[in-house]
């Protein structure tokens, strides 16, 4: 078992995380990875997904060819039993995203969906629905120096200040082809997944967490006309936080996740803006 | 159990005017319609936001072949959401089986049609200004068995890979498919509109008389639609073409396809013309 820091919290994990920063060993442990059998269902499942169960204190996600995950004891815990076809870079590809958002979530934290750079000091986070071209637009600052925060897993926590603080995911932007070569970003760069175009590319990033200061909401079409009522601001950050397909259909932590939407939405600057590039149809 | 009512065409066959009209009925409204705020949703089965919050996982970290695996999944959970009895969704994939058997789109009691079939050379004239093509592509296009939307291995569209094959196995796989269908020529309904939409408010056995109908008509008209698109862009126009509401004549492609353009389409057209309504 090895430990990491990864947005800002310590796994210890029976799984070689090879792209998150090492932290010693003495530093206590706020999810625990294991590997181990997982069932294919919650029995006492409250809502059943195509790809996941929702219990009372857990949550099981079914990832095809890759594995199962089971998120216990309210986020503590993640047991992992990978498929027998699965590769390792796969297994962790969905744990240390959708998987660990949800463990997020389960402890109290909010996460948002975003990429995000460090700018003039304080945190600008791009988030929109997939496909909105967020890892797109901050690699655009990237590309020019800013460091990076996060491509998909933004962790926000409120300081004693008052300021919403951002947690630094990963070194890296993941970026498709296309992308790529508009900004002229190099190639070779390693493929998020085997068969997918997909790759990971490396940047300068953050160390430390930062306040944010923006989020940047990426649409196809106007701002709404009441942009500024806080309530379509925290209508966004909601339906972009990466624990919305779990909350949905109701969900104790559904009630403190709303107030965190609250929170974020009354203390952060918001800009909508078109999608930076939009991707072609056919 | 709510039923999912697609509302399917290949691309430029006057779906979003179809669905323009059920909005405009269900409404009830007088006032021209908002094509950005019809007030009715009708989420296209290809959304890949809509998967990813349903499926809770990333469509971009799947495999294709995963992600057709799991839409009907989402399909089903989607209609389970709502409590109104009739889900209303656009599509444009053909409709077909997947490896396992099992219909992309659903078959059976919780599903039904309503197709739309345009005559193939004005869909070409259409779909050139729509995505930058030549009309010699856009034929090419529709003739191909392996034609597709939004599949790009090197970058992430907002939307689903959509498969739609050759144009005339579109239109016979729709026709094929397992569940109550409504089949409406685009060319019937821009000659005599009150007459096919009612034909269509008595598919879905919606109470609706012919003076309502007929407002609705109005409130949908192309002119009105098109006009709003001078001052506002409509949110599903492609990232290739200036306007969404061209105009919608029927007839253009006579006028603007070769004669070699016209026969490739004929052939196509030749093999479903007897299966369609008048």
């Amino acid at each position: 078992m090895s430990r990491y820091c990864y947005c800002g919290v310590v796994l210890e994990s029976a799984w070689a995380l090879p792209c998150v920063p090492d932290v010693d060993a003495g530093r206590p442990v706020d999810i625990t990875i294991a590997q181990g059998p997982v069932p294919d269902y919650l029995p006492d499942a409250t809502r059943r997904m195509p790809t996941f169960d929702v219990g009372l204190n857990t949550v099981l996600f079914r990832v095809p060819s890759v594995g199962r995950y089971c998120i216990r004891s309210a986020g503590r815990r993640i047991d992992v039993e990978p498929a027998p076809e699965a590769v390792d870079s796969d297994v962790v590809l969905f744990l240390l995203d959708p998987v660990f958002a949800v463990a997020l979530a389960m402890r109290g934290d909010f996460v948002l969906n975003a990429a995000s750079v460090v700018v003039d000091g304080a945190v600008l986070a791009f988030s929109g629905a997939s496909g909105a071209g967020k890892s797109v637009a901050a690699a655009s600052y990237a590309a020019a120096g800013a460091l990076v925060v996060s491509d998909s897993v933004l962790r926000l926590s409120v300081s004693g200040d008052g300021d919403v603080l951002a947690y630094p995911q990963a070194p890296w932007l993941r970026l498709w082809p296309d992308a790529i070569g508009r900004q002229d970003l190099g190639e070779s760069h390693p493929l998020v997944r085997s068969g997918l175009g997909l790759r990971r590319v490396p940047f300068a990033a953050a160390s430390l967490p930062l306040p944010l200061r923006t989020i940047v909401m990426l649409s196809d079409g106007e701002a709404p006309p009441e942009a500024a009522l806080s309530s379509r601001r925290m209508a966004a950050v909601l339906r972009n936080s990466l624990a919305a397909p779990w909350l949905d259909g109701g969900n104790p932590t559904r009630i403190r996740h709303l107030s965190w939407g609250a929170e974020i939405a009354r203390r952060v600057t918001f800009q909508w803006s078109d999608i930076p590039h939009r991707p072609q149809i056919a | 159990m709510t039923t999912t009512c697609w509302i399917a065409s290949y691309p430029r066959s006057g779906n979003t005017w179809v669905r323009m009209f059920l909005a405009s009925l269900l409404s009830g409204a007088r006032a021209p319609l908002d094509f950005n705020s019809s007030g009715l949703s009708t989420p296209i089965a290809s959304s890949r936001a809509l998967f990813d919050r349903v499926v809770g996982l990333p469509s971009a970290w799947l495999p294709e072949t995963e992600v057709e695996a799991l839409r009907p999944d989402v399909d089903r959970a989607l209609a389970a959401r709502t409590s109104d009895p009739t889900l209303f969704r656009k599509v444009h994939d053909a409709y077909r089986r997947l490896p396992d058997g099992r219909a992309l789109l659903g078959e059976g009691a919780d599903f039904r049609a309503v197709y739309i079939v345009r005559e193939p050379w004005d869909v070409a004239v259409s779909m050139s200004h729509f995505f930058g093509m030549t009309l010699d592509q856009a034929v090419a296009f529709m003739d191909d068995t392996n034609a597709s939307l939004a599949s790009n291995p090197r970058g992430l569209p907002p939307q689903l890979p959509q498969r739609l094959g050759r144009w005339n196995h579109h239109v016979r796989g729709w026709l094929d498919a397992q569940m109550p269908k409504c089949v409406l020529r685009y060319e019937a309904l821009r000659a005599a509109p009150v007459d096919g939409f009612m034909a269509l408010v008595s598919f879905l056995g919606l109470p609706a008389d012919q003076e309502t109908v007929a407002r609705a008509i109005e409130r949908c008209d192309f002119e009105v639609l098109r006009q709003q698109e001078q001052r506002q862009r409509f949110r599903e126009t492609g990232p290739r073409a200036n306007v969404f509401f061209r105009g919608g004549r029927v007839g253009e492609g006579h006028e603007q396809l070769s004669p070699v353009q016209m026969e490739r389409l004929h052939r196509l057209w030749d093999d479903v013309e007897r299966a369609l309504p008048a």
